[in-house]
């Protein structure tokens, strides 16, 4: 094997090289003031393995480490590729968001930003794995990544609590998944996905074997863990709630972005098919239905009772979980276009959810203390930071879902396909969903804009982070285009699904 | 793209440019913010003239058609088009628009620049609703209008601000929804492409049993922003709560859109279901323009008071399109405009009055009359327009409705506009009520004995208004010109594609002689009315229809049992291609549609 042949994961390869260097750069910097250029070298790490990806991505499919049988582990297919840039783009813009709040909470700590870069690359092992146990090895990397960044407030109670809970739920969900691949493993005698997939549509007998289904159903169940779908979302208002905002963000995209993607690649590539209804999958359907519209509905409901924006928008991103979901059952009926449909929300989500986090990081530093993330402690903010504020509304217009946003069309992308595969009801509760989601994320804008303004707080003494500002505008600027040119992307997301064939 | 599209998408466009050129004004500069604001949307005022003055008054069909590419994966284009009856709702919209900001000149003292970032970006949602034929497109302006709206209310809106914006934008919200998903399965083409636009869909024809929901997914949502009875609770709280601004934008363009809607899409799109919904339209309306107007009687707030009458002037033109003959449907565009008119007045009016007392409640007037006889002049000159005063703007809609209603050959109706003409009385009642109760009797509280009476800039923000009332009560001619064509050949279209429903007749019997029309307007009956229709089109029409069902079943059925008789019904493959070569299709000039047919070539244009 030569070099050449691992050039497709030269991204990945570039991420690791720049967070040992980051590390490095802590070990050999002890002045703090030096060490604020760390962002910096993350940023630029995740810029040249950004326009690395660029490069390749017309390139051919590249199957990497062929095993017994000439079947690769890791396949960076065009799929893969799209779903790099999406990972990426949110690291990028999370290094972006954090130097000022970081520097606040006065944790500004070099592995931060290697952790971050550590844990994209996990995620794009994951989301060009081929065989469950490569996968398993990315799931890994970039879980402990991410149980790390949680716990980075060390000295906050909240920020350690929620680490814990993450770490121990997270801990359950691998034991789950492994379980599931020793029990697919069993049956299967496999854990390639295209031996899986000729299991499952050759071989009736072992479609009729329990194991098999029950292993499948492990696995999924740790899927549903990572995206925080209910009965397993328990964990991720804490979670999202104790971490360092920007880590949030960062968790509630990447991670989901990065489970769902190779969920969909485990889905059309693995399941081929025989999830939908005409081979007897039937049962599998309805439990991505069931899963879909529990979440939904479980999702909002918990977010419209919530006192902090940041525990609302942790559940709200829980239903969100469930309007993907929508696009899964379609793709498990074989509606491919529900795949682009997905790649495109995911791509709207992640712009939308980190911009939101964004904004309440820099609000909470500029308005200082826990406090900040009650909706009342927010009123008036509206007109004494009219840009920020402009911004978060922006922000939450678009995961409301109001046109002309990114958000939007990621739900009409994904809505669509699922009306095309026959699931009206299924989308009719989506848009019920949609409705509850209206009036929480209404109710940002109410605390920004509406309320009656109270005594002018104390006027702010930090200067706005440069870094912050450019991340916001990039969110913002993804937003928008998104939501008035959705085209490029949309196909960019069918050549993709195209190359899993 | 002639001159004349590009002019109407300028017109679309301008304000939203505008509001992003007032975002780099400094926020505190207020006088030049709301001088620009003005300027703008004066100059599209003056630029939608233009589009009056190119239009062709007896095309039915659109005009300045601009059609481009948008989001070519789904079949989404931008494609813009007007006919009569946008014409003239985007002429009410632009005029209306600058008058708001400069009714508000005074009144909004706090945010204004955000304030009028919101009118005018609101205005670019309301025009593009207007205009658009693409249900895409449609959709995104309907609902990117929702949000200034709900700025406006919630910021600078009174006490339960936040309350009344949260309602109104779920209320509307909830709706639109269900409409999308209408949309969605409209536009989703039995060969698994997409294609948003207008005309694909009405060259589309459903299945019997998912037009009602179709149809009522849309009429939910038009219904909603109407408001039709059920559904009408969020508009008195957000007029109440709305500052005056916010009021005459609502209650003068968007609730235009609610019947706008009803007319472009709703009716058009599913015929068959429109018709079998038209009893229960007409009964909710009646409840509306009856409830609406007791409702109104006893409010003691002049705003909910204003709000109310705003619901049974609205009923008016949801009967008149539930009538569905070419007088009532005109009569309803009517209503719409005269109604944007004298209701916008009289919210101007009741804002004159709150900035200088802040108070609503009419108990805490009486005798303004002496002090402020200006006021008195212009409340009593609008109020007698809104009531329907004969040469005024709100006789020759309600007029026409009632005339159509009482004619129509649908069943009933006949009963239904003798209830109609209830609202009449009451409208009289309550506004006259409302006058009496401000202006007259003695001037009993002492805070109003130095009330000042109007200044020059509201007279100059009334007086137009008031113009316009006169104009389009003394010359309705001007209005139904443009309408009534469009008009015509919708109510046409409709009797012809829905199952079931006989050809419509233009008659009118002997219910109404010559003399009546008249007295409306000399021009209304004229024009190209007969001639789109001549004799031997109705002999080709008949034709059609027997063979159709002769070849469906070898049986001629009658009118009553053609929907169990439709081919499509047993034979579903065959149905699309059946239908769309034997409809009458539809009259719009460049459309992909099948080219127009068995018109006779010199019935077009002949008087």
């Amino acid at each position: 094997m030569s070099v050449n042949e691992l050039l497709p994961l030269l991204p990945a390869g570039v991420l690791v090289v720049f967070g040992l260097l980051l590390l490095l750069y802590e070990v050999f910097s002890n002045q703090s003031e030096q060490r604020r250029y760390s962002a910096h070298l993350a940023v630029l790490g995740f810029a040249i393995a950004l326009t690395v990806v660029a490069f390749q991505l017309r390139d051919p499919t590249a199957s990497l480490f062929l095993g017994p049988g000439g079947l690769a582990s890791l396949v960076v297919d065009a799929f893969a590729r799209v779903a790099f840039i999406l990972l990426m783009v949110a690291g990028l813009v999370a290094c972006l968001l954090s130097p000022g709040y970081a520097k606040n909470a006065g944790h500004s700590l070099g592995e931060y930003y290697g952790l971050l870069m550590f844990s994209v690359a996990g995620m794009m092992i994951m989301v060009s794995a081929a065989d469950l146990a490569t996968f398993f090895v990315g799931l890994e990397t970039m879980s402990v990544a991410v149980y790390a960044l949680t716990a980075l407030r060390r000295r906050d109670v909240r920020s350690t609590e929620a680490a814990l809970k993450y770490f121990l739920m997270g801990a359950f969900a691998t034991a789950f998944f492994l379980f599931g691949l020793a029990l697919v493993f069993g049956t299967v005698g496999s854990l390639h996905l295209t031996h899986l997939a000729e299991a499952m549509s050759t071989g009736t007998t072992l479609l009729r074997e329990p194991l098999l289904h029950v292993g499948l159903l492990l696995i999924l169940v740790g899927f549903a863990f990572k995206v925080a779908a209910f009965p397993f979302h328990m964990w991720a208002p804490d979670a999202y709630e104790g971490a360092p905002t920007p880590v949030t963000g960062f968790m509630a995209v990447a991670v989901k972005t990065a489970a769902f993607v190779s969920l969909l690649r485990l889905i059309v590539v693995g399941f081929d098919g025989a999830m939908s209804s005409q081979t007897g999958g039937a049962s599998w359907t309805v439990l991505l239905e069931a899963l879909s519209i529990s979440t939904i509905l479980v999702g909002n409901a918990l977010a419209l009772t919530q006192r902090s924006i940041k525990r609302m928008l942790a559940y709200s991103s829980v239903a969100h979980s469930g309007y993907v979901f929508i696009g899964l059952t379609a793709v498990a009926e074989g509606e491919a276009s529900a795949g682009a449909g997905i790649l495109f929300y995911l791509a709207a989500y992640t712009a939308m959810t980190l911009g939101a986090f964004g904004v309440l990081a820099y609000l909470e530093r500029r308005e200082g203390g826990s406090e900040a993330e009650r909706f009342g402690a927010y009123a008036g903010i509206g007109f004494r930071h009219p840009a920020a504020s402009a911004l978060m509304a922006l922000f939450v217009v678009s995961l409301a879902g109001l046109p002309p946003t990114g958000g939007f069309f990621g739900k009409l992308f994904v809505f669509s396909a699922a009306l095309r595969a026959g699931h009206t009801g299924l989308v009719l509760i989506g848009v019920l969903g949609s409705v509850i989601g209206v009036y929480y994320y209404l109710r940002v804008i109410v605390a920004f804009y509406m309320r009656d303004v109270p005594e002018p707080g104390p006027t702010p003494s930090a200067t706005p982070s440069a870094e912050l500002g450019f991340g916001l505008l990039i969110a913002a600027i993804l937003v928008v285009v998104l939501g008035v040119v959705p085209g490029p992307l949309i196909e960019l997301g069918r050549a993709a699904i195209a190359s899993l064939g | 793209m002639t001159g004349a599209s590009q002019l109407l998408a300028a017109v679309v466009f301008l304000p939203l440019v505008g509001a992003f050129l007032l975002m780099l004004f400094p926020a505190d500069d207020h006088r030049n913010l709301k001088a620009t604001a003005f300027g703008l949307s004066a100059l599209n005022f003056v630029l939608s003239a233009g589009l009056w003055m190119s239009f062709e008054p007896r095309v039915p069909g659109y005009q300045f058609e601009t059609n481009l590419a948008w989001i070519e994966q789904f079949g989404i284009r931008f494609h813009l088009g007007i006919d009569g009856i946008s014409l003239l709702l985007v002429l009410l919209t632009t005029f209306l628009v600058p008058i708001t900001l400069l009714g508000a000149w005074t009144a909004i003292e706090a945010r204004v620049k955000e304030f009028t970032i919101a009118i005018l970006a609101l205005e670019t949602g309301m025009l593009g609703a207007f205009v658009s034929l693409d249900l895409f497109l449609f959709y995104v302006f309907w609902e990117a209008m929702l949000v200034p709206m709900y700025f406006l209310i919630g910021i600078w809106g009174g006490q339960r601000r936040i309350y009344a914006a949260i309602k109104f934008f779920i209320f509307t919200m909830a709706g639109s929804l269900l409409m999308l998903v209408a949309i969605l399965y409209v536009a989703s083409q039995p060969d698994g492409g997409w294609d948003f636009s207008l005309y694909a869909a009405l060259a589309r024809s459903f299945e019997p049993t998912v037009e009602p929901y179709l149809f009522w997914a849309f009429a939910v949502a038009f219904a909603i922003k109407v408001p039709l009875f059920p559904v009408h609770t969020w508009l008195p709280d957000a007029h109440v709560e709305a500052p005056t601004a916010g009021s005459v934008i609502l209650a003068g363009v968007l609730l235009k859109l609610g019947v706008y809607g009803f007319i472009r899409f709703a009716f058009p799109m599913f015929p068959t279901a429109a018709f079998a919904a038209l009893p229960l339209i007409t009964v909710l309306s009646l409840i509306s323009i009856v409830y609406g107007a007791l409702a109104a009687w006893v409010q003691p707030d002049m705003k909910k008071l204003v709000a109310y009458s705003s619901i049974s002037h609205l009923g008016f033109c949801m009967l008149g399109l539930a009538a569905m003959s070419v007088e009532a449907v005109t009569g309803s565009v009517f209503i719409m405009l005269a109604h944007g008119v004298s209701t916008g007045a009289l919210f101007l009016l009741v804002g004159v009055l709150y900035e200088r007392r802040h108070t609503r409640v009419l108990a805490d007037y009486g005798g303004i009359a002496k002090r402020a006889p200006i006021f008195a002049f212009f409340l009593v000159f609008m109020v007698m327009a809104s009531a329907g005063l004969p040469a005024l703007s709100g006789f020759p809609g309600e007029f026409l409705v009632l005339l159509g209603t009482f004619t129509s050959k649908r069943p009933m109706m006949m009963a239904a506009a003798c209830i109609a003409a209830t609202g009449v009385i009451l409208a009289a009642v309550y506004l006259l009520w409302m006058v009496h109760r401000i202006l007259f009797g003695p001037l009993q509280n002492p805070e109003n004995q130095h009330i000042k009476d109007m200044n020059l800039r509201e007279i100059a923000v009334l007086a137009p208004l008031a113009v316009l009332a006169i104009v389009l009560g003394v010359a309705p001619g001007l209005v139904t010109d443009r309408v009534e064509p469009a008009v015509e050949a919708w109510v046409q279209q409709l009797h012809e594609r829905a199952d079931g429903i006989p050809a419509y007749q233009p008659d009118h019997g002997a219910l109404a002689p010559v003399s009546l029309t008249r007295s409306v307007g000399p021009r209304l009956r004229r024009a190209p009315v007969q001639p789109v229709r001549p004799a031997q089109n109705d002999a080709q029409r008949r034709l059609d229809r027997l063979f159709r069902r002769g070849d469906a079943q070898g049986v001629p059925g009658g009118p009553g049992q053609a929907p169990v008789a439709r081919p499509g019904v047993e034979a579903q493959g065959a149905r699309p291609v059946d239908r769309s070569a034997l409809r009458r299709p539809i009259l719009i000039p460049g459309a992909p549609a099948p080219a127009p047919a068995p018109r006779s070539p010199a019935g077009g244009e002949v008087n």
